[in-house]
């Protein structure tokens, strides 16, 4: 027995070049091969080109659905359906090469036309994409052959593969199953979808048709709970095996020392931000933002709210961008008094009120009242107004955007350019120089030039302090010991669950991507 | 000897006594009327030969039913009794009778319980019994239910469910004072006739006396919890020797009639009968008794005969009544 | 007297029809002014005015308000629920496959209820005064302070966690009918304990005005003992009320529901209004509104009806 899964292993190894994947469940006959993963909230649909709930895409994107290029856990871009590109030197027209002999898990052919239709399905804003923005700029798509696309820009956008990598912009889908894709999901992916009971489970199981490994895991059930402590018990009893994310991360102490149990904490594309209105009252002033900034005690805030699993942040940049840029984090360090002398300046000695709209996420009903303390304690009076999510679109994202401060977490992937549109819930005062800044960027011909571009964004955008970011909060996935496969962050809206195993070892180039062993 | 005997019956709720020291007997087919104003006991006396006080409620000393001492007798032994041999009869039919039952079954289940008969022969007895209360259409009126029926309908259908398992003593507790009056006189009649026909002894509690003279044979009065008075009808009505029995005789319709043919008009009974448990010491009729002294402090003794009194000033054995 | 009867069947029929287009009309108009539209929702952070008046005019949301009411009760009479703007699933379907969680937990907790509430009301009332009836006290009392989330947690704890009889959370589906009858064990126990609780003090009170009554004194004077004649004449009377409490315990019931679905993750009823409000998922919530609003009725009906098959003094009234 040992001698033969020796020799299986050595044979995988060898095959590891191509896909990348140990093969742990041929390994190993007797360990299961289902998983169950809990998470608390439920998708209201199965169908991640019409909604833009990060649930559907959690379980649907990269699972069932694949793009051309993908993210892997560390953010890196991963060539999926196509084998290859090339840019033109303008930066206007991209050529991928497809892969060949790839299916549908329908059993139709994936070909060039495929991404022809499903390219232009997302740009035409009649189709409701919810990222339709991202590719607005694409002029044409075209398919000289079955293995060849060819995507025309209007303009150089140096950010579009990403934006087709990371949003459900860039799932290739198939025209003969688009009609049914709201009850019906067909991909090509290692997995495809099974049934749902709404609000309570999704089974997937492991595509037979999948043109990769097929995946160790051959069922996989998302199973949602609205209570969290229903769910934590759910992994205490061994009911469920992997919890994607803690939304409570004070919850982590139910499994900390517990060596049945592995906790992962990775970084996510998340902005837990103070929202400031710049066009309201007091906030209008820069020196009482910046007074504001320095009275916040941000790291007390991670502590308290985060469990201390993050990054503190003082612009809109998480570790995972490419314009990272660690030393604008340590500017407005927690100073009440100089927040005072700041207020005094600005000719407020005696502070003002503020409004404070939250919405009924945990990270922001915990933060608000360490806030309202923090204000109080430099004179300005927080009132705390709680508000549902429905109405925070309504009113604060949307329409008469009545706030003056709200706490949100932001977690779309490099989201910096929303300070350059001068309709955003911001108002910030900035937004056309920033705007002009990052097309700049955009269509700067070499990586070094679009960083630059983009660092001198969050520069701009921390000394303007156009908003109270607080920190970047990890994802914290709590599994079974025995659980490996497991993507080492938050960084990619899909859950890849691609490598999910319950025994062997990971090859090491995936573990060089960011999945766990 | 006697089919019941009570001896120094008590009933007691705590510490509080509501029936004190009632010794009476009733003799196989004999009629006793017990009279007295409402709260003076009598009810509690009846329900306490059968064994059916409230849960609060208390009996003690002795009553012996045909040799067979019932205070303390076991709840199933007290229900082999009951229906069979001791029935009762109560004042409200509007709420004695079972709303969601029909007549019939409700007779026909005495003689279940106690014959062991069967559904259909105890509904056919159940129609013979509604026949001999004098209904006219008894097969219809057995299927109907307790609300469809006139007031002195029910009360005919307990009398029936009295007589069903031909008991050898009847309980009556006031079986016409919720009825009109002139429902009243048939009710009596037919009380009187049934259970003359049946030759079964009648305990008939009323607080009018010319409703006891009716049917009786023998009068016990009750005043505060305790037998005042007993004797025969002919004693009582024309011998009254209790202050309290004259004057209950006083006011009591039909007799007072009588009263009145002779030139006399008495006075209702001056005050109201005090609440259990407030009666004064001594003799319960004092603070109402225009010849109340002294010695009235002390409950006097009753005296032995056929007509006793327990007062310390009896009326004359021979004179009328009391104002002459 | 059955002429009586049937038209008193009719004339409820009719107020229950009259209620259900009274009730339909209610939850379309509130939940119409209710803030934040679907659109806005589906699209979350990614809305822009644009975006969102373009899927408001495939919603279909755009149409007037009285068309958008009449579209929708047309299809709920010819009994199409019609399909979710958020996940765009058949609503009837998914109606269906959660009253088949809810339904079986109701009814179960309604049991379970019973199976509490009638033995200890009835101990209560019958040992009244005593040792027995006092402890029978004291527990209803508890039970009724206990909200049934806390009793849910206890008994997951308690039989989940730590004894593992039972699972703490979820459902196999019914194909599975016996792991799904031990799913819906302690999400029942923890609605019925409560409702068990709260009908034992009504039997308890029922039976205490029965012991006291005449006609069980009367029953007694033939010859039944106190526990028979409470048996065979109390037991009929003493249950109007306490189906009236049973009927307005089932409202209740459905209510606890929803937050015994969400703490033991079961597919049913209340979790998918839950979910539905917090997408505004429009349709979804009126036809569940219409859902319990139509079982709520049918069980007054049926409560109503229950009166008078128990009290002939109650039959022939209108």
């Amino acid at each position: 027995m040992l001698k033969s899964r020796k020799t299986v292993i050595v044979a995988v190894a060898l095959a590891l070049t191509t896909f990348g994947f140990v093969g742990s469940g041929l390994a190993s006959a007797s360990a299961p091969t289902t998983l169950v993963i809990g998470s608390q909230v439920a998708p209201p649909g199965l169908d991640p080109t019409s909604n833009a709930s990060a649930a559907i895409d959690e379980v649907f994107d990269y699972n069932v659905y694949q793009h051309l290029y993908q993210l892997n856990p560390k953010g890196q871009l991963v060539p999926t359906l196509a084998t290859s590109y090339t840019l033109s030197p303008n930066g206007l027209t991209y050529t991928f090469k497809l892969r060949s002999g790839v299916q549908f898990s329908n059993g139709d052919a994936f070909t060039a036309k495929n991404v022809v239709f499903s390219l232009n399905r997302a740009a035409d804003p009649a189709n409701g994409y919810p990222y339709q923005s991202l590719v607005s700029d694409v002029a044409s798509v075209t398919a000289p052959s079955d293995t060849t696309a060819v995507v025309t820009l209007t303009h150089a956008d140096s950010q579009f593969l990403y934006n087709l990598a990371a949003y459900s912009n860039g799932v290739i889908l198939d025209p003969n199953a688009v009609s049914t894709i709201a009850t019906q999901p067909v991909g090509t992916g290692p997995f495809t979808f099974v049934s749902m009971v709404p609000n309570y489970d999704i089974v997937l199981a492991g595509s037979p048709t999948f043109w990769g490994t097929p995946p160790a895991m051959r069922q996989i059930i998302w199973q949602y709970f609205a209570n969290p402590t229903t769910m934590d018990s759910a992994l205490q009893s061994g009911q469920i095996q992997v919890i994607d994310n803690l939304n409570s991360p004070s919850n982590v102490s139910a499994f900390k020392g517990n060596s049945a149990f592995q906790i992962i904490a990775g970084p996510t594309n998340g902005k837990i931000d103070l929202t400031v209105n710049n066009s309201k009252g007091p906030l209008k002033s820069l020196k009482v933002r910046q007074a504001l900034y320095y009275a916040l005690n941000r790291p007390a805030i991670l502590k308290t709210v985060g469990a201390g699993y993050g990054t503190v942040i003082s612009s809109d940049q998480v570790p995972g961008d490419p314009w990272y840029t660690p030393s604008v984090n340590s500017t407005y360090a927690y100073n009440p008094t100089k927040a005072k002398a700041l207020l005094k300046a600005a000719g407020y000695p005696h502070g003002f009120t503020l409004t404070l709209s939250v919405p009924p996420y945990s990270y922001a009903t915990e933060a608000a009242p360490l806030v309202q303390a923090m204000f109080a304690a430099v004179g300005v009076k927080v009132i705390i107004k709680p508000i549902s999510w429905p109405l925070w679109i309504s009113n604060v994202f949307l329409g008469s955007q009545n706030y003056q401060l709200t706490i949100i977490d932001q977690v779309e992937a490099r989201d910096i350019p929303e300070y350059g549109d001068c309709s955003y819930y911001f108002n910030y005062a900035g937004c056309k120089a920033v705007n002009q800044m990052i097309n700049a960027a955009n269509q700067a011909t070499s990586d070094a030039a679009m960083v630059t571009g983009y660092k001198a964004v969050v520069k701009k955008i921390n000394a303007d302090v156009a908003n109270f970011w607080l920190y970047n909060p990890d994802q914290l996935t709590v599994a079974a010991k025995d659980v490996i496969g497991l993507p080492s962050g938050g960084l990619t809206e899909s859950f890849n669950m691609q490598y999910l195993a319950r025994s062997g070892t990971l090859s090491p180039s995936l573990i060089a991507q960011g999945f766990l062993n | 000897m006697a089919l019941l005997k009570l001896q120094s019956l008590s009933v007691a709720h705590g510490d509080l006594d509501l029936v004190s020291d009632v010794s009476f007997d009733v003799h196989a087919g004999e009629r006793v009327g017990i009279i007295g104003e409402s709260g003076s006991g009598k009810s509690l006396t009846a329900l306490a030969i059968a064994g059916l006080l409230g849960e609060e409620l208390r009996s003690r000393g002795s009553v012996h039913f045909d040799g067979e001492e019932l205070i303390g007798a076991s709840e199933r032994h007290l229900s082999r009794l009951r229906g069979d041999r001791i029935a009762m009869i109560f004042q409200e039919p509007m709420t004695a009778l079972t709303p969601t039952k029909r007549v019939g079954v409700q007779i026909g289940e005495t003689l279940r319980i106690h014959r062991g008969v069967g559904r259909r022969a105890s509904q056919i007895a159940a129609v013979e019994l509604l026949g001999r209360v004098e209904f006219s259409d008894p097969q219809r009126y057995a299927r109907m239910y307790p609300h469809e029926l006139s007031g002195g309908q029910r009360q005919r259908v307990m009398i029936a469910l009295a007589i069903a398992g031909d008991p050898d003593l009847i309980l009556a507790d006031e079986p016409t004072t919720a009825l009109d009056v002139t429902v009243q006189r048939k009710i009596l009649e037919l009380l009187d006739r049934l259970v003359r026909e049946e030759n079964c002894a009648l305990v008939l509690i009323a607080h009018d006396l010319a409703v006891v003279s009716t049917i009786c044979d023998r009068v016990v009065t009750m005043y505060g919890g305790r037998v005042v008075e007993t004797g025969s009808v002919a004693d009582i009505i024309d011998h009254p020797r209790h202050p309290y029995t004259a004057a209950l005789l006083a006011t009591s319709s039909a007799i007072a009639v009588d009263v009145e043919s002779r030139g006399t008009v008495l006075p209702s009974i001056p005050g109201s009968v005090p609440s259990a448990g407030h009666f004064p010491g001594g003799c319960p009729f004092r603070d109402r008794c225009s010849s109340a002294t002294s010695a009235c402090l002390e409950f006097p003794l009753m005296e032995s005969g056929s007509h006793r009194v327990a007062c310390w000033h009896p009326l004359d054995e021979n004179s009328e009544r009391g104002s002459r | 007297m059955s002429k009586g009867r049937g038209w008193f069947v009719v004339r409820r029929l009719g107020v229950v029809l009259s209620s259900l287009v009274a009730a339909s009309m209610l939850v379309f108009v509130f939940l119409n002014v209710l803030p934040g539209s679907p659109a806005e929702v589906i699209l979350g952070t990614q809305s822009t005015p644009a975006s969102v008046a373009a899927l408001t005019i495939q919603l279909g949301l755009n149409k007037p308000i009285w068309r958008q009411y009449l579209d929708w009760m047309g299809g709920l009479v010819n009994g199409n629920f019609g399909v979710s703007y958020i996940s765009g699933q058949s609503i009837g379907h998914e109606i269906h496959q959660a009253l088949l969680v809810t339904g079986p937990l109701v009814l179960l907790a309604m049991l379970i209820g019973l199976v509490i509430g009638v033995p200890l009301g009835l101990t209560g009332a019958l040992y009244k005064g005593r040792w027995l009836g006092s402890v029978v006290g004291g527990l209803s009392q508890i039970g009724i302070a206990i909200p049934s989330v806390v009793a849910g947690i206890l008994l997951t704890v308690g039989l989940s966690i730590k004894l593992h009889l039972f699972p703490s959370s979820g459902f196999p589906g019914w194909q599975d009918p016996w792991g799904s009858l031990r799913a819906l064990v302690l999400p029942a126990f923890a609605l019925g304990v409560v409702e068990g609780a709260i009908l034992a003090r009504y039997i308890r009170a029922a039976v205490m005005e029965q012991l006291r009554s005449d006609y069980l004194r009367t029953a007694r004077s033939k010859g039944l003992r106190r526990s028979q004649a409470l048996r065979r004449h109390g037991l009929r009377v003493a249950a109007i009320p306490v189906v009236t409490v049973l009927g307005l315990e089932i409202a209740s019931l459905i209510v606890g529901a929803i937050v015994v679905e969400n703490i033991f993750a079961l597919p049913g009823v209340g979790m998918m209004l839950l979910n539905a409000v917090n997408n505004r998922d429009l349709i979804v919530v009126q036809d569940i509104a219409m859902v319990v609003v139509t079982a709520v009725l049918l069980i007054n009906t049926l409560v109503d009806l229950s009166y008078q098959w128990l009290d002939p003094r109650l039959r022939g009234r209108r």
